[in-house]
Parts: structure tokens; C-alpha cells; sequence
């Protein structure tokens, strides 16, 4: 290892040990239950709400990802921009209402929570396994993500499944120890990190490259026109993530309902959706709503670093390579190439973290205690958490270094399912017919319908499977609920949820 | 005594910009901007400046949106 490479890992490496010094501070400061690993004792102030639900988003995919996808397909990465822009608002509505019922009835999970309104532990099964099978996937590409990143800045020297080893350990270390608090401290240092780095990175490139943002676009206009007209260019192959197809006939479909999908299903990842009962109080989650959009200007540089790199005299082998590939070609100081190192480490970690904390607590308390049925004290039932943070860290792993197919494709595979949460959450907290059986029709149909149509069963016609899902879970939930049998829903628990009830928070 | 229409106006002001938003980020709204390749707005190009003006307005939107109801709330 030469001494650039050195000191990319000597970087790196600093950046690490300061996540795992922010993580492990935090570990003393929770009650030794559940309540307090999993949601903070519900104590969680302002600014760490801010960066924990801006951070959990932006995954690794969104610092290496977006510039790859600006790349190949131009203003198709807008998209992103797009769904941001509406995509936690249900939560402002959702989020107060939830955390009522969360404090009233000491409850952490978005299937806890419908499970208790009616009295269900199918619906408690059936909606972890819909999610662990979402974020595990999801887990292991944040894993392969620092594990390529650390991987390619060391020149191979380091390998891929060395560096996710390394990197994971790190966030197994003060997850276990600090829990949600552990996660949200080091997402508000990992998310600072993030920002500037992203604006950095963001304005430099355009400029060294092409002269500033202005003249990068105007060679693009005479260059790749195509690339700056909406709706952009689609995937190259069936194995890329990107949904918006090639323009042309159709393709507008495809690009809105995958937006609207997109929307709609945003704060469904239960990641996200948990943390109304982390929160300390209702202002706290309506004001992240308020700002988030304000975290995805975050999004900007880095659709302008891709498109700084077309044209670029030796391109990169594949799209989502664009930024590490030009800041190893530039000839930058080892410490920025250590930067950016430490950037997307941030990135990965941000995301890897939330998810590792949520599914853990998803299997213990919606899977074990809720779903089978089976009461645990608070110690242990936090001591079964941390268990099985170890277990899903080491599938996530396996997964990681082991799976040979697109773990890409596996995760959009669960898209779908996620969004078909939105009616179930909608009807828990507002609506009073609603039933358990019209729950649990509108579930199953809406994620078997994405299912089928996502893996060629069904025809799909170039709308969103999640879209097509979404038409059947409405239509079952309605009217089971209505023409159903009654069930045996919780008295009260609207009450709670609309700001009256016992106990109901302020 | 504010009537039910004033009660409910920041409500119905918020649910028309979600239904205008929902079609100026994609069809049928998008499409008339989105095509373009010009005029470019802050360099950028009409696409790109398109979707980041409505997150930038959604901001705006939800912050006047949360001052005009929170006051009613705390009554």
C-alpha cells in the first residue's frame, strides 16, 4: 500500500473511530427497557429528529447512486427531488397521532401499533415479515456499499468484504451499546458530514471540469440533449434499479406512478415511520416534516457531480463508480480522497444503522412479543433485541459477501409491499369502521397484487406494481371492513390517537 | 366564533396544493416543462429547476401551513 493509499485509510479510519466515540456517549443516558433502547424514552429533541429521519434516507445509494443515475439517465435523477418534495407529509398527519397512542399504550412499531387497534397478532406477523424482508436486503447493500468504497480508495488493497467487516463492526458496537440514541447521534455528525461534503464535491467538480454549472449545461445542452429532457433515459438493462423507462410511448406513465408510489409509501419504511414514538413531543415531528424538505437540497451536488462526469475523457466501468473514479483520476490530495472516503462511509453507515436498530426491534417486538404472543420483561426483552441485532448484522453480512444475483433487484422487490402499509396506517389512526379482517384483505391482496406484477405474473402495462397494489388494498379494506365480520378493535384508542382519551399526550 | 369555511380553510388550501404538486412533479403538468431544454434558471436546466422549486416551495407551503393551524391547536 503506497503512502496516498495510507492516508486515505488513515482518514477513514479517524472518521470511525469519532462515529464510535459519538455512538457509545449516548449509552448511559436510556432507561435499561425496551422502550428505551428502541425509542429513546421517547425523549428525542429537534435537531437529532432533523438528521436521524434526513440521514436514514440517504443510504449509500444516494452518495454513490444519484451521481451514477445523474450519469446514465440525466434529469431522471430529478425524481428523487420530486417525491421529497410531498413525501413526508402523511407524517405530519400520521406522526402526532401515532405517538399519542405510543405514549398511551407503550408502543414503538408501526405494525405494533395496528396490531394493538385491533387486536391482531396476524396483522403484527404478517407486516415484520413484509419488513424484514425489506430491510434486510437494504441492510446488506449499505454493507456493500462501504465495503466497495473502502475497497477502491485503497486501490484493492483492503477488500470489500474486509472493509463492510470493519465498517459494521463499528455501528454493531455502539447500536448494541446506545441504541436509538447511539443512531441518532452519530446520523447528526454523519449528517453534517454528508452535506458539506455533497455541496463540496458539488461545486468543485462542475467548475475543475467544466467551467461552473452554467457552462456544464450548456455543453450539455448541444451535447446530450436528451439527457436534460424529462423524463430522462430509463434503465439500461432489467437488472438496474431505475423505474422511469426510455422516453416515449408509456413512459410518463411509468415515471408518475412511480412517483406517486413513491409518495405515497415514503414515510411507510418503517425505519422512518418509528420514530413518531422516539420522538419528545408532537411540535418535534411536525417540525421535521416541516424542514425535510430542506435535507434534500442535500440531493442537488450530487446530481450535479454526474452530470459533470458525462463527457468525461475515461469513463467509469459502471455508473454509480462516477464520483470515487473521478476523484482517483483528478490527482487530489490523499486527505480529500480520505474525505470523500469518509463521506460515503457516513452515508452507508446513516442508513445501515436506523435499519440494523429497526428490523431487530420489528422481529423482537411485532414477530416475538406482539405476533407469537410471547410477554418478556423490559430487561429482557431488550437483551433479546441486542441478540437479534447480532443475528440480522450477520444474515445482512452473509448476504452481503455471499449473494451472487442482484440484491438490488431483491430490495425492489419489497418497494411494492411497503406502500401497501399506507391504507392499513391511514385506517388505524382515523378511520372507525375499520376492521381487523379489512386490514388484514387489504394487506395480503395489495402485496401479493405488487408481487405478481413485479415479477412478470401479472401484466403490469408500465404503471408502478406498488400503484396497481394499492387499488385492491383500498377497495378489500373498505369493504371487508364494511360487509365483514366486526372483530374485536380496542375502545379508546381513536380517541387516544385524536388528542383526547386517558393519557392522551398534548 | 370563526365559521367551519375559515376553520377549514389552511386545510383545503393545503389539500389543493397537494393534488397541484402531484401534477406538476410528474403527468400532466411536468411534461410542459420538463421537455424543454430552455430557458436554463440559475444555470440550470428548466427539469432540474422545475423539482427543485417545488421542494422549495412545499417548504414554504408546510411552514406557513403548520403557523396557521398551530395556534388553533393550542386553544
Amino acid at each position: 500500500m503506497n503512502s496516498a493509499e495510507l492516508s486515505v485509510l488513515a482518514v477513514s479510519g479517524a472518521y470511525l473511530a469519532l462515529c464510535l466515540v459519538v455512538g457509545l456517549l449516548p449509552g448511559r443516558r436510556s432507561s435499561d427497557s425496551a422502550e428505551g433502547y428502541v425509542a429513546g424514552d421517547r425523549a428525542l429533541g429537534g435537531v437529532v429528529m432533523y438528521f436521524i429521519t434526513g440521514a436514514t434516507i440517504f443510504s449509500a445509494f444516494a452518495f454513490l447512486g444519484m451521481p451514477g443515475w445523474a450519469y446514465a439517465r440525466g434529469v431522471a435523477a430529478c425524481y428523487v427531488l420530486g417525491y421529497g418534495a410531498l413525501g413526508f407529509l402523511p407524517f405530519y398527519f400520521l406522526g402526532p397521532r401515532a405517538a399519542r397512542v405510543g405514549r398511551r399504550y407503550g408502543l414503538v412499531t408501526q405494525a405494533e401499533m395496528v396490531a394493538r387497534r385491533f387486536r391482531s397478532p396476524r396483522i403484527a406477523l404478517l407486516m415484520a415479515a413484509i419488513t424484514v424482508y425489506a430491510l434486510v436486503p437494504y441492510l446488506a447493500l449499505q454493507m456493500k456499499g462501504a465495503g466497495v468504497v473502502l475497497s477502491a480508495t485503497t486501490g484493492g488493497h483492503l477488500s470489500e468484504a474486509l472493509g463492510s467487516a470493519v465498517v459494521y463492526l463499528v455501528v454493531l458496537i455502539y447500536v448494541l451499546r446506545s441504541g436509538v440514541l447511539g443512531v441518532g447521534w452519530t446520523n447528526t455528525l454523519q449528517g453534517i458530514l454528508m452535506m458539506i461534503l455533497a455541496w463540496v464535491f458539488g461545486l468543485y467538480l462542475p467548475r475543475v471540469l467544466h467551467g461552473g454549472v452554467g457552462a456544464m449545461f450548456d455543453e450539455l445542452a448541444r451535447s446530450h440533449p436528451d439527457l436534460l429532457r424529462a423524463p430522462g433515459l430509463g434503465p439500461a438493462d432489467e437488472s438496474t434499479p431505475y423505474r422511469i423507462v426510455r422516453s416515449g410511448a408509456g413512459s410518463w406513465a411509468s415515471y408518475s406512478s412511480g412517483l406517486w408510489v413513491s409518495i405515497i409509501g415514503f414515510c411507510c419504511w418503517p425505519q422512518l415511520f418509528m420514530r413518531a414514538f422516539s420522538a419528545r413531543d408532537e411540535r418535534v415531528i411536525r417540525r421535521t416534516v416541516v424542514l425535510y424538505p430542506t435535507f434534500q437540497i442535500f440531493l442537488v451536488p450530487l446530481i450535479l457531480i454526474g452530470f459533470a462526469g458525462i463527457g468525461y475523457d475515461h469513463p467509469p466501468l459502471r455508473s454509480d463508480q462516477v464520483l470515487p473514479h473521478m476523484l482517483m483520476q483528478l490527482d487530489l490530495a490523499p486527505v480529500v480522497v480520505g474525505l470523500f472516503c469518509a463521506g460515503a462511509l457516513a452515508a452507508s453507515m446513516s442508513s445501515g444503522d436506523a435499519i440494523l436498530h429497526t428490523a431487530a426491534s420489528v422481529l423482537v417486538r411485532d414477530g416475538y412479543v406482539t405476533g407469537l404472543e410471547r410477554p418478556l420483561a423490559p430487561k429482557r426483552e431488550r437483551s433479546l433485541i441486542r441478540l437479534v441485532i447480532v443475528a440480522v448484522a450477520a444474515g445482512a453480512y452473509a448476504l452481503a459477501v455471499s449473494y451472487r444475483g442482484d440484491l438490488v433487484s431483491l430490495l425492489l422487490l419489497a418497494y411494492g409491499p411497503i406502500a401497501q402499509f399506507m391504507p392499513a396506517l391511514i385506517a388505524t389512526l382515523y378511520w372507525r369502521r375499520a376492521t381487523e379482517a379489512g386490514v388484514l384483505a387489504g394487506l395480503l391482496a395489495g402485496t401479493v397484487t405488487s408481487l405478481a406484477i413485479k415479477t412478470g405474473l401479472l401484466p403490469g402495462h408500465g404503471i408502478h406494481e406498488g400503484l396497481w397494489g394499492l387499488a385492491p388494498n383500498v377497495l378489500l379494506l373498505v369493504a371487508v371492513s364494511l360487509f365483514g365480520p366486526r372483530g374485536n378493535p380496542l375502545p379508546e384508542f381513536l380517541e387516544t390517537a385524536a388528542g383526547g382519551g386517558k393519557g392522551a399526550a398534548g | 366564533m370563526p365559521s367551519r369555511l375559515s376553520r377549514n380553510l389552511p386545510h383545503l388550501l393545503l389539500a389543493a396544493y397537494v393534488v397541484l404538486c402531484l401534477a406538476a412533479l410528474a403527468w400532466p403538468l411536468y411534461p410542459l416543462v420538463g421537455e424543454r431544454l430552455t430557458p436554463r434558471i440559475l444555470g440550470l436546466p428548466p427539469a432540474f429547476a422545475w423539482n427543485l422549486a417545488w421542494v422549495v416551495l412545499s417548504f414554504f407551503v408546510l411552514l406557513v401551513y403548520d403557523r396557521a393551524t398551530r395556534p388553533r391547536e393550542k386553544r
